[in-house]
């Protein structure tokens, strides 16, 4: 490639990246500032005194440790419940002989067109009838299977090899004896995208935790963040600070499994 | 035989509890849905009022506004969205210093929660002390009340209005590293041999992209305008957190209605009004207008995919 056509792009990206990184650099750099700081205008750039005091500050004005915890819970209970009712679920549909199988599975293929929107009110309905409005219950079991998922694990059953089983049932294995001996530790890597996946979805979850948490008890972060933004509608230092906290944890993991995560976004292409 | 029949049984043992929680809280709800759009449902569930409730969608002005403005939102973020998602992955598919740091900076939104990112840029945008105005003043231009202007940016009656023209530039901004995620991983898939052989044949530069590339990559650019599609038309958080909902009782005070699309319509009605049954045949018309947009996408767009 010609040198300046080189330089061209790498100015494209830079310029770009810029523009994306911004409002995440605001963020931070807000949540350092004084409140006159923070409140002047023109703002500045960067903050004259680096006040980590902020955070301490946010996390003392709001539960911001019971919400964490609580999106730790939603977070973890989906994907252990996920991961144990789809891999069961993908597996049957790879390996199994049952009567109907190929029906059930394009029966569940077609229940993606449902919109989530449409289900919404019913839900909320639900939960009140089955007494787990306001209860981790409500938080986790809803997203505690999805068809994705048990699709994605079915596509990775059929990719290991037939004899692997039959040499199994000749030691006298059982299906379930197999599945978690043998299969669960191979797909392993199919496992940990559906668990980063299901974990950060969770994560960012904001409607449904909305409507069916009413106490800061049970409330995780991102409903907290809304309920924080109105009490302290005039410190942005401190709504700031909280918005890190929000993001922080997510971006960690994300830095650190960034391959497994791109490429599960680059296979599954789940849009939030 | 007994070993079949046992092997079935377990099957469905092994099948019942993920087909419980989907069949349960996906596939039931959507036709409960449609039994509540039948009732006069309050608080709780009222007379029989038959298609009433969809009689009256049918003259509702703001519901009519609100699935204009959801045909403005999905048709001025899904195009733009695309096109630099795309030009983004390209210009990473070189080889170059740096690209997984770029590629990490472009696709770091998609990670981040949305409300989240929505308070920062709701911050950015603020009237009295936002940095979007900050700029604007450093460049000796007027100041703006982004997020709180009904006045539309093209003229002052017509959407999209400014407030959600800077929804729209935030919604831009979050998913287009997602679209260079999948674009790259497309890219990616094209066979060395087939550029080579078209580059011997003597194209380039435009023409290779216009001819050999983008045809292949056709099928990654169908599927994401689909998901991308059905994505924007059931848009709600950022538009809900953007638009001023804060609280969990309260509800969005977006500026005269200008960013009410349809699912902050449903949204609004369900929560804030409690009106259940007139909500939910607001939802299940919007789920057919998603499902009627998808099929007419797959009969414009399916012929046009090409399979290498």
């Amino acid at each position: 490639m010609p040198r300046p056509r080189r330089a061209l792009i790498y100015a494209v990206l830079a310029l770009g990246a810029v523009v994306m990184a911004f409002p995440f650099f605001w963020m931070l750099s807000t949540s350092l500032k004084d409140e006159a700081e923070a409140t002047a205008f023109p703002p500045s750039l960067l903050p004259a005194q680096w006040l980590f005091s902020n955070y301490a500050q946010a996390w003392a004005a709001a539960p911001f440790g019971r919400y964490f915890l609580n999106s730790a819970i939603m977070a973890i209970g989906q994907v252990a419940l996920s991961l144990a009712t789809c891999s069961l679920a993908g597996y049957a549909l790879a390996r199994m002989r049952i009567p109907g199988r190929g029906a059930i599975f394009s029966a569940l293929l077609a229940t993606l067109v449902i919109p989530p929107e449409v289900t919404l009110i019913p839900n909320y309905i639900s939960m009140q009838r089955l007494g787990w409005y306001n209860t981790y219950l409500a938080l986790i079991v809803p997203f505690g299977a999805s068809v994705f998922n048990v699709f994605l694990l079915r596509q990775a059953f059929l990719q290991l090899p037939v004899d692997l089983y039959e040499a199994a049932v000749l030691e006298g294995a059982t299906h379930l004896r197999y599945l978690w001996s043998i299969a669960l530790p191979l797909i392993r890597p199919t496992l940990a995208i559906i668990a980063l996946l299901t974990a950060v979805r969770a994560w960012n979850d904001f409607q449904w935790p909305l409507i069916i948490t009413n106490t800061p008890d049970l409330r995780p972060i991102q409903v907290g963040l809304t309920v924080f933004r109105s009490d302290v509608s005039t410190n942005f230092q401190w709504l700031m600070a909280g918005s890190v906290l929000a993001v922080a944890p997510v971006i960690l993991l994300f830095l650190f499994s960034q391959r497994q995560f791109i490429q599960g976004i680059a296979r599954a292409g789940i849009r939030g | 035989m007994r070993g079949r029949r046992r092997e079935a049984l377990e099957g469905y043992l092994f099948l019942a509890p993920a087909l419980l929680i989907i069949g349960g809280f996906h596939v039931w709800p959507a036709l409960y849905a449609f039994y509540m759009s039948l009732f006069r449902w309050e608080i709780a569930q009222g007379a029989f009022v038959g298609l009433r409730n969809y009689q009256r969608l049918a003259v509702d002005g703001d519901f009519l506004r609100s699935v204009g403005l959801t045909v403005v939102y999905v048709v001025g973020t899904v195009p733009l969205e695309m096109a630099i998602g795309l030009g983004v992955a390209l210009l990473l598919h070189q080889r170059l210093r740096l690209r997984g740091a770029f590629r990490l900076v472009y696709f770091l939104p998609y990670v981040t929660s949305q409300v989240a990112v929505a308070l920062v840029w709701d911050w950015v945008f603020n009237p009295t002390y936002g940095a979007a105005n900050g700029m604007l003043t450093a460049a000796g231009a007027p100041p703006l009340r982004w997020l709180l202007q009904p006045d539309g940016i093209f003229s002052r009656d017509a959407p999209p209005s400014l407030a959600l023209a800077s929804i729209m530039l935030v919604t831009v901004w979050y998913y287009l590293g997602f679209h260079a995620v999948v674009f790259l991983s497309g890219l990616t898939a094209i066979p060395d041999e087939i550029l080579a052989a078209a580059r011997i044949d003597g194209a380039a530069g435009l023409r290779l992209f216009r001819h050999i590339t983008f045809p292949l990559l056709s099928p990654t650019t169908y599927f994401l305008l689909l998901i991308a599609t059905i994505g924007a038309m059931t848009s709600f958080n950022l538009i809900y957190v953007l638009g001023g909902g804060s609280t969990t009782a309260g509800c969005a005070g977006n500026p005269l209605g200008t960013t009410e699309v349809a699912a902050l319509f449903v949204f609004n009605r369900f929560w804030c009004q409690t009106q259940l049954g007139y909500a939910s045949a607001a939802a299940f018309v919007l789920g057919f207008v998603i499902i009627a947009v998808t099929a007419a996408n797959s009969r414009l767009f399916a012929r046009r995919v090409f399979y290498a």
